[in-house]
């Protein structure tokens, strides 16, 4: 797998940060972990996407699926850092109409303490 | 007496030899039929695309009829920004160049994923993908020849034709887990085919220049 995973928490939001290739191969990996750390008490999560360079559409698929958990549990989903290329796939697909994205960690977590 | 001045060969010529030239900058790689090996195809692609200007560059300098001037005023740029790519009889075509390439890369993953999850029924090391990619004039749908990348996937799965299915962009209310990789391979490339050659499938993904 060419992508790497940290989770942290930041301000008690959990955090996931991804680096590298988010393809096919990333996506299924991925969206287990969001099924792992969302659910009803917990149902925020940001995935930052900052070090991302590419993202296929089974990786935006597995955000679709996490962004549709997080709203499920009454909570959001928020992407960080979408570089140039990743930007416009979610602007072909126009999925950029449904994610919320950020510059930065700290915007997101702001976003999310103003609710 | 005139001063002898050496006669530009003519526009159409300078084309013919230009296009020659880039015809020989083929690449053909194979891989097993894997998503693990997917991103090797990626990667000789965007080096391609990196090795394109230059490709493009040199042909036409090797060519006594290019105005040195028009040649050198092609500056090039990689990473993020613009980038003018010499085009030919010393026409600048300008792209945003990081953006053409995601273009691409996204493009031949999409139908790459298709051919190893539905060609193939998934990962099977046992058969095996080919890319090729090429440089040659494409008639565009006006009848006019123009400058392409050629990006082609042959396979010998379970037949697909890409180029004729029914694609539409999944609405974005609905948030769809599935049906965006037809529609961005589509909606990235100029002109899709899809051939049976000697037992092997053929998807032809065509970017003009």
């Amino acid at each position: 797998m060419n992508l790497t995973y940290k989770l942290a928490q930041s301000q008690g939001v959990p955090v996931m940060r991804l680096a590298g290739r988010f393809d096919a191969e990333g996506a299924a990996f991925v969206k287990s972990q969001i099924a792992s750390v969302v659910n009803e008490t917990q149902p925020n999560l940001i995935i930052n996407l900052s070090e991302v360079s590419f993202i296929d559409s089974l990786g935006l698929t597995a955000l679709v699926s996490g962004l549709k958990l997080c709203r499920r549990s009454q909570g959001a989903l928020k992407l960080i850092g979408l570089q140039p290329g990743v930007q416009s796939l979610f602007e072909i697909t126009r999925l950029d109409q449904a994610f919320d994205t950020y510059n930065t960690e700290n915007e997101a977590l702001d976003s999310f303490e103003r609710g | 007496m005139a001063k002898a001045q050496a006669q530009p060969r003519n526009v159409a010529e300078t084309e013919v030899a230009v296009n020659r030239q880039l015809q020989l900058a083929n690449v053909a790689i194979e891989i097993p039929a894997s998503l693990n090996f997917l991103p090797i195809l990626c990667a000789a692609l965007r080096e391609y695309c990196v090795a394109l200007p230059l490709l493009l560059e040199s042909a036409e300098n090797s060519l006594d009829t290019v105005r040195p001037s028009e040649a050198s005023a092609a500056r090039l740029r990689f990473g993020t920004g613009p980038l003018q790519l010499p085009g030919s009889r010393g026409s600048i075509i300008r792209v945003s160049y990081s953006h053409l390439v995601y273009s691409l890369e996204l493009a031949l993953q999409e139908a790459a994923t298709n051919i190893v999850r539905h060609g193939y029924m998934g990962n099977n090391l046992a058969e095996r993908i080919r890319l090729h990619l090429s440089l040659r004039p494409v008639l565009d749908v006006h009848q006019k020849e123009r400058r392409a990348l050629i990006i082609e996937l042959f396979d010998t799965g379970m037949t697909f034709d890409i180029a004729n299915a029914p694609y539409n962009l999944p609405d974005p209310d609905q948030l769809s887990e599935s049906g965006y990789g037809l529609y961005l391979i589509h909606k990235l490339t100029d002109q899709l085919g899809y051939f049976q050659q000697l037992g092997q499938n053929c998807l032809q993904m065509i970017k003009f220049l």
